[in-house]
């Protein structure tokens, strides 16, 4: 645990600041030399040199042997973003036997040189800050180690779907233990209920038949069917699972399913896998070719687990011989450890009996596609024989209706994706099976997107399909002959339709798989608007979660057909073999640290004050009765949301201390600040927008300072106190995106917080006399440059407009009020008081 | 339970018989109404609403208003009034612009509008204030193995954003107010269409042809009786039977009784004493609930 | 039903219905339509007369093409039993957004008969059904008290500020084959 802030001890600092011309880049722009020159003078600096480029290996050499020459314990060069080279110094640095958080970036090109030409003179007053600054906060860093998390090389995977039996091969192929839980007596999830796949017209239990197999005889893979994960503790390389074994009352090594025990069972229930189409008894297996190959017994329907009551399946197993059923089975929670989890518990169906415009749950002949696969299939509750449930004839004229329920504001807003296929598909066969049979799809779209699908489709219009565009409105049932009466509008021909059918199959949405919600919290990983499981990023990340070490795949993730579940599965593998494959999980130190004995809760173990973990994104903050808060360093992110959050200052975030953060306010508003605009900048956002409106070469006036956080959660409101009480002419705050349709924040929710506590502290200020005008929050994404130009341009404007003697008139008139409410930020206080000192022995020299 | 009584013009105007029924009913449960003086058509949506909407509102508002000055809530045995009042209500609590405006309008009348009462539809005192309970303490002569097909009609149910009355898609008030009396609210398909009358009077033939429609399904439940809750679907589908009967070559005959009317029969009341004018007769329907 | 209307009013009515869509921000709300059917699907009018369409008015109403629906009485059609709006999986309010269009033709002038002749009594007396002394005593003979007041006047009031006389007189002078 590195020492505590201590403010550093100034005179043993020996800082080394490099300019970089960058060719032309910035040489072009501003006097590089010159820079390095000025950078000469500042109080701790022993060399400061300029290069054509300091990236090249020359440039690095130069810092390397600079190290050893001059005993230099801080770095700075003045160059480009450090989103481009800081990892680039660092290394160098380190090489040279120097650690590399006592490495800093002074960014003259994106935010200077390339969008400031026009103002050279200006631009090399803001470089010279931005210098100044940088060797600021450098003196202020602390020497930071990786942390290193060992790995257990296992993992867990929760759903024994296809995604989940798909991933699970893949790891156990890489040698790795699998864990695998599944909910129900079997795995194979919706795919084994499926009778063919589209568009190969595969059978569907044929293909996956072999996978199930295959995944539970492994040795490596431990298989807990009828389970459930019911607490999951720990993070990445090192989490530690619950789980809850459902009993049996079967011993499946012992059941050798002969089934004698189905022949003597009394008690008849609907059976779940056909989906309540057919019939199973108390005890039963859920399929035939289900995995494990093991009956169970049902005990909510069982007539009551005792030979007392009924026990025949118990007589007839003994006499065959197994002797595998015993009554007095036990849930039993085992523990596992593992070092990455895979979720993917795929999906249900919507229940569209609630949509009553259809008459599903009513019409006896309307039923659902997966009512409809349990028909079709040989394996089901007719043996294949597509019958009407009211009268269990074979129907000549069949409808289909797409979207019911999806692409409805009323029930769920999203495309469920994969019935257009399957309903396709369930035309194709029910026209294999019935040649005379008369079909019509009623659809709104038809998407047919992936690899022969919409080849798929058109064999199906060939085949005789009617496909009609229009989605009927409602379902009439004729009382005397309960068929079917579909009511709509026919588009292409402008007229109503009023047609009857024998039966009428919907397309229900797809919807998370009951539990999904709970298992979301017992994950901590956050789910989306529809109760899907949320990935970290759409585009780059549609695989991981926030939480490190956690995976998503399968429809778990969204709706998705077969093919792409199978390649998300294998991509979820990967990304968990990434964790596995390594000894130590390195966690970098950026994280935060409370203060023991600076927490409210170790000087008044009365007071339960949690604000730090009630923000944090990720449960990464313990809290114990009577004992300080503690963050969990491998399961911090490093957002800063805490730190910010305390109200007793009480959380440092390494490399982010208020102290180093503030020592950069400082020395950007020691000249003409009524000048400058102080800009606040999330790194993964507004930082790179700022970064991307250099590189787009947009121009905009040269009044911004800017201050990266990792989150604009991390923005203080004393910080921007501390800003104003120093002088500056304007705020701006800026982090990832906010609107009515959710959050960028890189970090889920830093920015939400960073919202709510600007309208506090904007309130305050203006009220006490600041021009609303003077502090701004603004969301700028890394996409954009433009927006990033734009506000320096207003603000510019604005700043211009309300004139240096306004702004200090009102300064002024602020500053006590604003000392005042610094007076608690011991923090920046101690920083204040040193930079007193440090101005005192300058100017006394 | 004191109300501003609106009984709107096709009620006070043209069917008395209605307003005479569900008096008996109010008087039966204690229901108090006072009469509302200076009133206006509501306005009639189809006329109004569709015309010009902002004087619809401020025609509707300045109704309202009345009744706040009575600090009555409004009670009307119509769904038109009753889903006028409901919208109007919504609309200048919600629309701040429309609001301002009706505002404008009508200070030049003299008017207010504070937006401070309710409107109700007397099914909807029935049901939730005087309640099934009390409502069954007074059936006397249950009715018995009588088939009905209960037609809500539109507005009492939509549109659902303005109206709080039941569940538009599955609404079962105005089936249990039947059902307490003893008879049978069959289910029947199209039960929440409308019954054309508003589009019957603009196009006569379309409104016999989408009567016709929900009459079919009428009779293939099997039923008794329609009975309904508004003026003007009892003046549509008991009025015009004969001519969609006529124009489709079918036969209905299917006798449409007013709600209160079939309480009334079920509280004691002689349907000689109600002289409630039906041009599909009702003998049918009195016969076999031995009432003729 | 179907009346012949001039090129100069059907230009004045494209004006209007452009600033209602403007105002009300029609295109944008309507532009949510993808065109399922489920309004029209719905509409009893639509089944027995598909010449009403009201999917076809809002799609219109979208990409700017109304001249297909204004030239004629035909939305007049409508029966405001509101299925249309409460069916839209997109929630658009169908039958308000077509009673809004309602009432740029009426002011155009364009309406059936019946509806000018309900509007007209309602002008003239207040209430929207004829009134006379038989009614009171034919309430009287059902044991009811006379008919509730209403005031005439008020809804004189109410057309002056609204301008609704103007719109009787766009459609009589319709009916006189002026423009």
């Amino acid at each position: 645990m590195p020492e505590s802030e201590k403010g550093g001890k100034e005179e043993e600092v020996r800082i080394g600041v490099y300019v970089c011309h960058c060719g032309l880049n910035i040489a072009g722009v501003l006097d590089c030399k010159a820079l390095a020159e000025w950078a000469a003078k500042l109080p701790g600096v022993v060399v400061a040199r300029d290069y054509r480029y300091m990236c090249s290996d020359p440039g690095q050499a130069m810092i390397k042997k600079d190290i050893k020459e001059y005993n230099l314990n801080r770095v700075v060069v003045a160059a480009c973003s450090p989103k481009m080279h800081e990892p680039t110094f660092r290394r160098a640095v380190a090489d040279a036997g120097l650690n590399p958080f006592y490495f800093e970036m002074a960014n003259i090109r994106e935010h200077c040189s390339w969008c400031h030409s026009k103002w050279p003179k200006e631009a090399f007053e803001k470089a010279k800050d931005a210098i100044a600054a940088a060797v600021a906060k450098v003196r202020r860093n602390q020497a930071l180690e990786e942390i290193k998390v060992p790995v257990t090389k296992r993992v867990l995977i929760i759903g024994g779907g296809v995604a989940g039996i798909s991933a699970a091969l893949d790891l156990s192929d890489m040698g790795y233990e699998v864990v695998l839980v599944e909910r129900e007596p079997s795995i194979g999830g919706r795919m084994a209920q499926l009778d063919k796949t589209f568009p190969t017209l595969d059978c569907s239990i044929c293909i996956l038949g072999p996978l199930m197999v295959d995944v539970a005889r492994r040795p490596n893979v431990k298989l807990y069917a009828y389970s459930e994960v019911i607490k999951v503790d720990g993070y990445v390389g090192n989490f530690k699972v619950k789980i809850l074994k459902k009993p049996r009352y079967v011993d499946v090594d012992k059941c050798n399913a002969c089934g004698e025990c189905v022949k003597v069972c009394p008690v008849e229930v609907p059976n779940e896998f056909d989906e309540g189409l057919g019939w199973r008894k108390a005890i039963y297996i859920p399929f035939p070719q289900a995995v494990p190959a093991a009956y169970l017994l049902d005990d909510k329907n069982c007539l009551g687990l005792t030979p007392l009551v009924c026990g025949r399946c118990m007589e007839a197993c003994k006499a065959s011989g197994a002797d595998a059923i015993n009554y007095s089975d036990k849930p039993e929670i085992v523990e596992e450890e593992v070092g990455a989890i895979i979720v993917a518990t795929g999906y249900d169906l919507m229940d569209v009996s609630q949509i009553k415009e259809y008459g599903y749950g009513v019409y006896p002949n309307v039923i659902t596609a997966l009512e409809l696969e349990r028909l079709i299939n040989a394996a089901g509750p007719t043996e294949g024989h597509v019958i009407r449930p009211s009268d269990g004839k074979t129907p000549k004229k069949v409808a289909f209706i797409q979207c019911v329920g999806s692409r409805d504001l009323k029930w769920k807003e999203y495309c469920t994706g994969f019935c257009c296929m399957y309903t396709i598909k369930n035309a194709i066969l029910l026209k294999e099976h019935y040649p005379d049979i008369d079909i019509t799809v009623y659809y709104i779209d038809i998407r047919a997107a992936g690899k022969g699908y919409e080849e798929f489709y058109r064999r199906a219009r060939g085949e005789g399909i009617k496909f009609v565009r229009g989605k009927p409105a409602e379902i009439l049932e004729d009382p005397d002959t309960r068929n079917l009466i579909v009511v709509g509008e026919d588009l292409a021909l402008g007229k109503p339709i009023r047609e009857e059918y024998d039966i009428v199959v919907l397309s229900p949405p797809a919807v998370p798989r009951i539990g999904s919600d709970k298992l979301a919290q017992i994950l901590n990983i956050p789910t989306d608007k529809a109760g899907f499981f949320l990935e970290s990023h759409p585009k780059l990340k549609p695989i991981d979660t926030p939480t490190e070490g956690i995976y998503i795949c399968g429809a778990a993730h969204g709706p998705k057909d077969i093919p792409y579940s199978v390649a998300q599965a294998s991509g979820a593998a990967s990304r968990a073999a990434r964790i596995l494959a390594q000894d130590y999980v390195t966690i970098e130190p950026i994280v935060s640290y409370v203060l023991p004995d600076k927490c409210i809760r170790s000087i008044n173990p009365k007071i339960e004050c949690g604000a730090c973990a009630k923000v944090c994104p990720y449960n990464a903050i313990e809290l114990t009765p009577g004992q300080p808060a503690r963050v969990i360093p491998a399961k911090c992110h490093g957002c800063g949301t805490c730190v910010a959050e305390c109200p007793q200052d009480a959380i440092i975030q390494f490399h982010f201390t208020d102290q180093q953060i503030a020592s950069q306010i400082i020395e950007y508003l020691k000249e003409e600040p009524e000048k400058k605009i102080l800009a606040f900048t999330c790194n993964w956002c507004s930082y790179a927008g700022a970064d991307l409106a250099g590189t787009s070469r947009y121009e905009y006036p040269p009044d911004a300072r800017l201050i990266r956080v990792m989150c604009s959660g991390r923005i203080d409101r004393d910080f921007i106190y501390l800003a104003f009480r120093l002088g500056a002419g304007m705020v701006l705050v800026s982090g990832c995106r906010l609107s009515e349709f959710g959050s960028d924040c890189h970090y889920i929710s830093g920015n939400v917080h960073a919202k709510r506590r600007f309208e506090a502290y904007k309130r305050t200020l203006v009220r006490a006399g600041l021009t609303p005008s003077r502090l701004r929050l603004e969301w700028v994404s890394a996409a954009e440059g433009d927006k990033w130009a734009a506000i320096m341009e207003e603000m510019a404007k604005e700043l211009k407009r309300l004139g240096p003697e306004k702004i200090k008139a009102e300064n002024e008139k602020l500053k006590p009020f604003l000392d005042k409410l610094l007076r608690r930020a011991w923090q920046i206080q101690a920083v204040l008081k040193q930079a007193e000192e440090v101005v005192e022995r300058v100017e006394s020299h | 339970m004191k109300y501003a009584w609106f009984p709107g013009c096709w009620v006070a105007f043209r069917m008395p018989y209605i307003e005479k029924s569900d008096r008996l009913v109010m008087k039966a449960f204690g229901i108090e109404i006072e009469e509302m003086k200076g009133v206006t058509c509501c306005p009639e949506a189809q006329f109004m609403e569709a015309v010009d909407k902002r004087a619809w509102l401020a025609m509707a508002a300045r109704n309202i208003s009345i009744a706040e000055s009575m600090k009555l809530n409004i009670l009307t045995p119509c769904p038109g009034c009753y889903e006028t009042f409901k919208t109007t209500m919504k609309v200048l609590k919600e629309d701040e612009e429309m609001s301002k405006m009706i505002g404008e309008a009508l200070q030049k009348m003299g008017v207010t509008y504070k937006g401070e009462v309710d409107a109700i539809h007397l099914a909807g005192v029935l049901y939730d204030k005087v309640g099934l309970e009390a409502i069954k303490k007074a059936i006397v002569r249950p009715l018995h193995g009588l088939r009905v097909a209960v037609h809500y009609g539109c507005h009492l149910l939509r549109p659902s954003k303005y109206l709080d009355f039941d569940d538009p898609v599955s609404p079962k008030k105005l089936d249990e107010l039947v059902e307490v009396t003893g008879a049978i609210s069959v289910p029947y398909m199209r039960k929440t269409m409308c019954c054309g009358g508003p589009a019957g009077v603009v196009n006569r033939d379309v409104g016999l042809k989408i009567l016709r429609e929900k009459l079919y399904w009428i009779k293939k439940a099997k039923v008794d009786a329609i009975v309904v809750a508004c003026p003007s679907c009892f003046m549509q589908m008991d009025g015009n039977q004969p001519y969609v009967e006529e124009m489709f070559g079918e036969k209905y005959s299917i006798p449409v009784i007013w709600y209160t009317e079939l309480l009334n029969w079920a509280m004691g009341v002689d349907p000689k004493e109600l002289k409630f004018y039906h041009r599909v007769k009702i003998d049918p329907v009195l016969e076999k609930l031995g009432l003729l | 039903m179907s009346k012949v209307i001039s090129e100069k009013i059907m230009d004045k009515l494209a004006e209007d219905i452009k600033r209602l869509v403007e105002i009300y921000d029609l295109e944008k709300k309507a532009a949510f339509c993808y065109q399922c059917g489920t309004c029209s699907g719905s509409c009893p009018v639509f089944m027995v007369q598909p010449e009403y369409n009201p999917r076809k008015m809002i799609e219109s109403l979208a990409n700017g093409t109304w001249q297909s629906f204004i030239n004629s009485e035909v939305a007049w059609m409508c029966s405001m039993c509101h299925l249309c709006l409460e069916r839209c999986p997109q929630r658009i309010e169908v039958s308000e957004i077509l009673a809004e269009v309602r009432n740029i033709l009426a002011r155009r002038g364009i309406m059936p008969d019946i509806i000018a002749e309900k509007l007209e009594r309602v002008l003239k007396t207040g209430i929207s059904a004829p009134y006379s002394a038989l009614i009171d005593k034919r309430r009287a003979r059902y044991g009811l008290p006379s008919a509730p007041k209403f005031d005439a006047e008020a809804a004189k009031v109410i057309f002056d500020i609204f301008a609704l006389n103007h719109v009787l007189t766009a459609k009589r002078s319709r009916e006189g084959g002026e423009a």
